[in-house]
């Protein structure tokens, strides 16, 4: 158990001694292993470590996808374990933006119904859903794709339309889970710098799960797991 | 946007949309072509019956329950008051097209040339009448009675049905295709119980009358009846042809004579009737105008009452519920039918959307959002098929009156033309449709509720 390093009243989330075990055909398996760590605002900070060492479920459980088999996780202020379905769901709309490593759009939308989609549980006219995905289209370079189907444009041009599709809400948090692993380096390169400027731009405290350790942006906050066992230092690598 | 989606996705998706569709299309269009028929069905009989017999008929109090056994004590004493009671009422006058009394009888019906005799069962109706009554036509359905055959005919003409005139041996005589008379008639053996009318006749009488038999009158029937005080009377009819009556029974017992020859023969000169028979000239009108004919025949003191023709007559009521029961039955079938090939499209849809599912879950949208989602696609499915299924309806109901199907409903002797009353019944083609919308939206909801509970991060990592 590390100690946190960072102030509470800046913290978007706090993972304190969290545990998650899988049933895996009568086998338990714990995934995260007494996690304690913060997610600090505004800043992205990046989930370090190898293939199965248990980033994403991490990322699960902050994006409350998943509940934790033991411990406590407050984000922004709220007991997670307390919340059913729809109340996370509402949360999630409200606060948290997901970025894929699949890009996961919705096939038969345009890119601006892509980023527009978000924004139906949002109370907003259809003009003002229209304005702000044209908005975040422009932020992430793709002014002129605004009408272009999925299948015309590229993989990092996909991955944009996510990124503008998980910004539109305006969400306090952005979970990017492996948002490069489909793409080639240069493109890799092109996405984490536009996650850098997004979250510059708009103030987002973004949280980016990797297992390329080149694509770690040196002034970032890390948080490293190994095995299920988390280390968050408090302090930039 | 739901519907947007759902809509991109029954495209992206055509070959398999438009099997569903059609599926769904040619289960509303068997549906909807049975609900025609059903509907050509309800107007077509009931307007035979209405031709036949009118919408109202008042008899005397107890007569539907008592009549039978004791005819003469039920009948109504003065119709002709009774007409005019009615035609003078200023709403009834715009809503009677024809009003008429009739008597029904029974005796015995004899051929002097033949020696041969039998039960008759008997209409008196006045000729002009009744054959308006049968040019009504209140739903433009084209079902046509034929004329009586008394109209501007002697007073003493008669029409027998076509059984009634084999029994007598009057088919060659009155030319009737293809009716033989019995062999052997002439040595038919008459049975102890069996009134042979024709000896009650006088011989000079029967001399006469069988001087007459082969002129342009047609045949002689003499047709024995109780009258009123019990004594027995006879009166003498000529035939002038021979229509078929829709039960056999009937058909082998069925003379129709003039009102008053009937009401000579059971009443004399008193101007009595079994029935009055009522035609109006809007159908939809019938229970106002009933209730207003009720109204005045109980402000003066008449012991008389109305009754809807099927109140009278179930046999309407009956084939009708049969006919919507099979469909009730048909349409349940068919339902299911179209709710197993809904899920079945629906669940391959969602399987290849678990991905989608997984997404639009994370991000932050209700699982009954996903539900929403593809129920939208199951209705949209639904409602395309139900206008297929209008269209297919509209083509084949087009091919199916053009052809010139006939049928020969239970209560016709004649058949009459299939006209399928699809588009005239245009609530019901909405409820079909309806039916079919609603069909997609239950066929849906078991694999919606089961997409909608999907563990989200195993569908968003679905490949």
């Amino acid at each position: 158990m590390t100690t946190n390093a960072y102030n509470t009243s800046n913290t978007i989330a706090t993972f304190n001694n969290v545990v998650k075990k899988y049933d895996m055909d009568g086998y338990a398996f714990t995934a995260i292993k007494n996690a304690t760590c913060t997610i600090p605002k505004g800043e992205i900070t990046f989930v370090y470590g190898p293939s199965g060492s248990g980033k994403s479920t991490f990322l699960n459980m902050l994006g409350l996808l998943d509940k934790p088999s033991a411990g406590e996780i407050t984000l922004l202020g709220q007991n997670v374990l307390a919340m059913n379905d729809n109340q996370a769901a509402d949360f999630r709309s409200k606060h948290i933006g997901f970025i894929f490593q699949s890009f996961n759009l919705i096939p038969v939308l345009s890119v601006r119904e892509n980023v527009e989609f978000p924004l139906l549980r949002h109370p907003l006219s259809r003009r003002e859903r229209k304005e702000k995905a044209e908005h975040y289209l422009a932020a992430v370079g793709l002014k002129d794709y605004l009408n272009r189907r999925l299948n015309e444009i590229s993989g990092g041009q996909r991955q944009r339309v996510a990124i503008a599709r998980a910004l539109v809400t305006t969400p306090t948090l952005i979970i990017a889970d492996e948002p490069t692993a489909n793409l080639d380096s240069t493109t890799s390169d092109e996405i984490i710098h536009l996650m850098l400027a997004m979250q510059h731009q708009f103030d987002t405290s973004f949280v980016i799960c990797t297992h390329n350790e080149k694509l770690i942006n040196k002034s970032s906050r890390l948080i490293h797991i190994m095995d299920g066992i988390l280390t968050d230092t408090g302090e930039r690598p | 946007m739901i519907g947007l989606i759902a809509l991109r996705n029954l495209l992206k998706n055509s070959h398999r949309s438009v099997i569903t569709i059609i599926s769904i299309g040619i289960g509303g269009l068997a549906m909807m072509l049975f609900a025609g028929f059903i509907t050509s069905i309800y107007f077509g009989v009931q307007t035979g019956l209405i031709q036949d017999q009118g919408q109202l008929q008042i008899y005397k109090q107890g007569y539907l329950q008592y009549g039978a056994t004791d005819p003469d004590s039920y009948t109504i004493d003065n119709y002709q008051h009774v007409t005019d009671l009615l035609l003078r009422d200023p709403e009834l006058q715009q809503q009677i097209a024809v009003i008429t009394p009739q008597i029904s009888l029974s005796g015995i019906a004899g051929v002097a040339a033949t020696d041969n005799s039998k039960t008759f069962i008997g209409r008196g109706v006045d000729p002009e009448s009744a054959d308006k009554m049968r040019t009504w036509d209140g739903w433009h359905v084209q079902v046509t009675t034929p004329p009586t055959g008394l109209n501007k005919t002697q007073p003493d003409s008669a029409v027998i049905g076509v059984g009634m005139a084999r029994q007598l041996g009057l088919c060659h005589v009155l030319h009737i295709a293809n009716c033989e008379d019995p062999p052997r008639l002439q040595s038919k053996a008459i049975s102890d119980e069996q009134l042979n009318v024709n000896t009650l006749i006088s011989s000079e009488d029967s001399a006469q009358l069988n001087q007459q038999r082969d002129t342009e009158n047609g045949p002689q029937l003499n047709l024995l009846a109780a009258s009123s005080n019990g004594a027995p009377n006879i009166i003498s009819v000529y035939v002038n042809q021979a229509q078929s009556q829709a039960q056999r029974s009937l058909d082998n017992a069925f003379i129709m004579m003039n009102f008053d020859l009937a009401r000579e023969l059971l009443y004399g000169e008193a101007p009595r009737a079994t029935v009055m028979l009522i035609q109006l000239y809007h159908p939809e009108r019938v229970a106002l105008v009933k209730q207003r004919i009720q109204q005045l025949l109980d402000a003066n003191d008449l012991p008389l009452d109305v009754f809807y023709f099927n109140e009278v007559d179930p046999s309407f009521d009956r084939i009708f519920n049969m006919f919507n029961f099979i469909f009730g039955v048909v349409s349940l079938f068919l339902g299911m039918v179209i709710i197993f090939t809904i899920t079945n499209t629906i669940n391959l849809t969602i399987i290849e959307r678990v991905n989608e599912i997984g997404t639009i879950r994370a991000m932050g949208f209700r699982r009954r959002f996903i539900m929403q989602m593809f129920m939208t696609e199951s209705a949209l499915m639904g409602l395309l098929g139900a206008i297929t299924a209008v269209i297919l309806t509209l083509i084949a109901s087009y091919i199916i009156n053009h052809i010139g199907i006939t049928w020969t409903p239970p209560s016709n002797a004649t058949p009459i033309k299939i006209h399928l009353m699809i588009f005239e019944n245009f609530r019901l083609i909405l409820a079909i449709m309806g039916f079919l919308a609603v069909l997609s939206v239950i066929a849906a909801i078991w694999p919606t509720y089961k997409a909608s509970r999907m563990n989200i991060i195993a569908a968003i990592h679905h490949v």
